[in-house]
């Protein structure tokens, strides 16, 4: 590390990005073990002790970002709801990107029919604004985490068939996979040592970017009452309760607010550089 | 030379339909891509195909390889009858070099796993017994053992061709089909690439059936010589009797059109007239009686038959119909 | 061309039906909903079955359904089970609340996104570029509520600038901080959007004999570039209008606005379906409506769109 650069040339990681890949990481642990660090029962009310002030307004105050309405400590809802948040548009993000890819692998492949209507389908989804399909499920289903997760992949998986359909019929006609088939492997064989192998990275750039999307869909429709519910806890949650007390106690919404905004553009920023450094163009050129 | 044939081609056709509209598509006509074409290729020949680029010589050698289905016609091939479903033992048999190595190459695979792709659809071979293989053949084609780890686009166009040969040729096949395999490489490094061929060629004992749109390569690199225009054969010959002998008026004006290395000979050239005729709408005679300068009134109006004139040499010319039987 | 138009009209209809049937039997196959709507209650079984009756719930799922079809072409378009009126009377309400903070969101889109666009270009690679465009990603990721929470606890709360939600009098300061909430995202990708699109076209030739003949750089931009350069803007910016219209649910909700946002939200936390499965119908047309439109301008000012049909 004596020669930043020279480390950067090495490694191709810029310095700002190392630094947002581990501090979202260092994120993602913490509230993974919310539950070892901080094992608390989220529904354990603390009347007495609620609205405490955050230790930034009262250096005394045991409580680092203070307690909400019920008494309960704000950091370590924090890191429960950050939790919540992460794992939920984390599942959902896995589950879009697989029905999402077998969707467009199998309209890239099979081309005709079940092309016009699966490529139909994208187009009734697209048509409904994801918040509406967040709206119609929770009003359907009724507001808990499996919803939410169920409008993730609902909503998250057409832009992921685009993709792979797209990148499966430029990729058909590519030489390499007629070189494939001239020495006889099977469509097995070329689907996934050849086919799958070449998707991979522009998906998994999709995927890194759409999770900032899933993740402010879970806060939102938290916010709105259509998610999690409490005593269960998310950001959007945590913004939606703290948003009573903003005259007075404006950092129970605030800090919240800024924990979701942070884990977006780490995610954003991360993913652009992901993707410029997964593009086999720009690869070339170096 | 042996006369056992390895591949025979008889009466192969392949139309492509041309459809219009936009759900009920109607069929408005066809593209005769390779229309009636029969030929052999002997054990140890270098069968050069030679024709302007749309004369359907890609289309053929798709075919062969079965990754194009024929319309009509059959190619046999070891005595089996082959097409798209070819069974794998015979599949093995029968490789092919591809014309563009920047976009046949996988991207995502380092140059060992390319190389050995055929080994692994076709054998089950350890990691030891593959490298047994894979070592003697990098030697042959000129690739170093290092590059193994590498990626494609690491390699220059003359090696990235080198590393489809090695691929072609780790089974032994019995034929190697060659599509244009230097036409997209510099002129310098298609020598390379050609004398390279030829020295496999001895080494391995191979039959090669090699497709080019460029007679000086053809002449080259081929023992015999077929020139196709417009998805018909016109002129099959042994090198040395088509360059001695030319007969068809197309293959004299392809002849006269090699760039000659003496400024001292000056030979006349025989510009062509006007453009290929679109496959879509062909003439009913002779496909080239529109360009053709010694056209007769008979070539407008019927086909001519490929009729030997000498013990191997076809042509499809009635300037040369008198005292030949037709033969194929 | 006849028949490119034909299709696409086709495949719209279709379209907002798959969504409307989709939704239809969705609601209806998960629950009753009068068994929500009596939960807290504790009513007597004969009034639930009474309530089904006058609700036509009784009836076979096939008739609802074709009952329900039927009466958004004749008008009828049911009744809310929570306020017990006809749901195209709940919207005719609050709709013009809806479309008058998107008509100005439009407007401040068109008229502050794609001149800031435009003025990033004119500085491309400069300080001002950079501070725009830094400010515009910033803007392009910001979620709708948090911001609608940042305006409302700084020029509400803390500067006692502007109301913080619902509407009173004088009714333009009522506006301010939902259009600013809403207006951020499709502003900052308009000028992003403008401003990549007019560096391309800014790099064309046709542009540098422009430069040669000495016209300075700003009047190649603005006579030259920009009316090639908008056209994509335009066809993107429709294509947004699905998210604009998820988000201006939110943000009628953090507002306190009265439209038809906070009126689904609403109802959806309610079980009302008539309200919600209407309400879909409304934004899914209007979704549909416009892209279609685009498509087919696109259609007819791109030639080679129009000769492949």
């Amino acid at each position: 590390m004596k020669n930043p650069k020279r480390y950067r040339r090495q490694y191709g990681i810029p310095i700002f990005i190392l630094f947002l890949i581990i501090t979202f990481v260092a994120i993602m642990i913490l509230s993974l073990l919310a539950p070892v660090i901080a094992p608390v029962d989220l529904a354990v009310t603390d009347l007495p002790n609620r609205l405490k002030d955050p230790v930034f307004r009262d250096p005394d105050s045991p409580y680092l970002f203070g307690t909400d309405d019920l008494g309960r400590d704000l950091a370590i809802r924090l890191l429960y709801g950050t939790r919540t948040t992460i794992m939920i548009s984390f599942s959902g993000m896995i589950i879009a990107t697989a029905i999402g890819a077998v969707f467009g692998i199998i309209a890239g492949l099979c081309g005709g029919t079940v092309d016009i209507i699966i490529s139909f389908l994208t187009d009734v989804r697209l048509s409904v604004p994801t918040t509406f399909i967040g709206i119609i499920c929770a009003c359907i289903l009724g507001a808990n985490s499996f919803t939410i997760i169920l409008v993730i992949a609902l909503t998250g998986w057409s832009s992921f068939c685009r993709l792979v359909r797209s990148q499966i019929i430029q990729l058909k006609h590519v030489k390499f996979i007629e070189s494939s088939r001239a020495i006889g492997a099977s469509g097995l064989r070329i689907l996934f040592e050849h086919i799958l192998v070449n998707i991979a990275s522009p998906l998994i750039v999709q995927a890194t970017m759409s999770l900032s999307e899933f993740i402010l869909l879970e806060s939102t429709l938290s916010f709105l009452g259509l998610g999690i519910q409490p005593p269960n806890t998310s950001l959007g949650v945590l913004v939606s309760t703290g948003r009573n007390y903003m005259l007075t106690q404006w950092w129970l919404a605030i800090i919240p607010s800024m924990v979701i905004i942070l884990l977006i553009f780490q995610i954003s920023l991360i993913g652009d550089w992901l993707r410029d450094k997964l593009d086999p163009k720009l690869q070339n050129m170096t | 030379m042996n006369r056992d044939i390895i591949l025979s081609v008889s009466g192969l056709k392949k139309y492509f339909p041309v459809r219009r509209g936009l759900i009920l598509q109607k069929t408005v006509g066809q593209v005769k891509a390779v229309d009636d074409v029969s030929f052999q290729v002997y054990r140890g020949e270098t069968l050069g195909i030679i024709g302007e680029s749309g004369c359907g010589k890609t289309t053929l050698a798709r075919m062969i390889m079965g990754l194009e289905k024929q319309t009509e016609g059959e190619i046999t091939f070891l005595g089996k009858k082959i097409d798209t479903e070819m069974p794998a033992d015979l599949r093995k048999k029968i490789q092919m070099v591809f014309q563009d190595p920047y976009s046949s190459l996988d991207p995502r695979m380092n140059i060992r796993r390319i190389i050995e792709e055929p080994l692994r659809v076709h054998t089950k071979l350890s990691a030891n017994e593959k490298r047994q293989i894979l070592l003697p053949l990098l030697k042959n084609v000129g690739i170093d053992e290092n590059a193994l780890q590498k990626y494609p686009h690491e390699f220059s166009g003359g090696q990235r061709q080198r590393i489809g040969i090695a691929r072609a040729l780790i089974l032994q096949p019995e034929l190697l089909l060659c599509d244009e395999p230097v036409s997209a490489l510099d002129v310098s490094i298609q020598a390379q690439i050609l004398n390279l061929f030829k020295d496999l060629e001895e080494t391995y004992h191979l039959t090669m059936i090699f497709v080019s749109h460029d007679m000086s390569v053809i002449r080259h690199i081929s023992d015999r010589i077929i020139v196709m225009y417009l998805g018909q054969i016109m002129e099959i010959a042994p090198k040395k009797e088509l360059f001695d002998h030319t007969l068809h008026p197309y293959s004299q004006a392809l002849m006269s059109a090699i760039p000659v290395a003496d400024p001292e000979r000056q030979r006349a050239r025989i510009p062509l007239k006007g453009e290929i005729p679109s496959p879509l709408n062909a003439p009913p005679g002779c496909p080239f009686s529109g360009r053709c300068a010694k056209a007769k009134e008979i070539c407008h109006c019927q086909k001519p038959g490929l009729r030997h004139t000498s013990a191997q040499h076809y042509v499809a010319c009635h300037l040369f119909a008198e005292g030949c039987e037709e033969t194929l | 061309m006849k028949r490119y138009v034909l299709m696409r009209v086709l495949k719209a209809i279709l379209t907002i039906w798959f969504v409307y049937t989709l939704v239809f039997f969705l609601a209806r196959l998960t629950g009753d909903p009068v068994e929500w709507m009596t939960a807290a209650g504790g009513a007597s079984e004969e009034a639930k079955q009474q309530l089904r009756h006058n609700l036509g719930l009784d009836l076979p799922l096939s008739t609802q359904y074709i009952r329900s079809l039927a009466g958004l072409f004749t008008g009828d378009s049911g009744n809310s089970y929570y306020y017990a009126r006809p749901v195209s009377e709940l919207f005719a309400e609050r709709i013009g609340y809806t479309l008058s903070l998107g008509g100005i969101v439009f407007l401040v889109t068109i008229f502050i996104g794609v001149p800031l666009g435009v003025f990033a270009a004119v500085k491309h690679n400069r300080p001002a570029d950079r501070l725009t465009m830094a400010v515009a990603i910033v803007g392009n990721t910001m979620p709708n509520f948090v911001l609608g929470i940042l305006l409302i606890f700084f020029f509400s709360l803390k500067l006692r600038m502007f109301p913080s939600g619902n509407i009173g009098e004088p009714l333009w300061r009522y506006y301010v901080l939902p259009v600013i909430a809403l207006a951020v995202v499709p502003t900052a990708s308009a000028a992003r959007l403008t401003r990549s699109s007019l560096l391309d076209v800014v790099r064309q030739d046709y542009l540098d004999s422009a430069r040669a003949k000495g016209v300075r750089e700003w009047k190649v931009i603005f006579k030259h570039g920009l009316r090639n350069a908008l056209i994509p803007v335009i066809t993107i910016l429709g294509a947004q209008l699905s998210t604009l219209i998820g988000g201006s649910v939110v943000v009628e909700t953090v507002f306190a606005w009265p439209g038809i946002g906070t009126l689904i939200v609403n109802s959806a936390q309610q079980r009302d379906f008539p309200v919600v499965v209407f309400g879909v119908l409304v934004i899914a047309s209007s979704v549909t409506i416009v892209n279609l439109l685009v498509d087919l301008s696109y259609g007819l000012l791109d030639p080679r769109i129009r000769d492949s049909y």
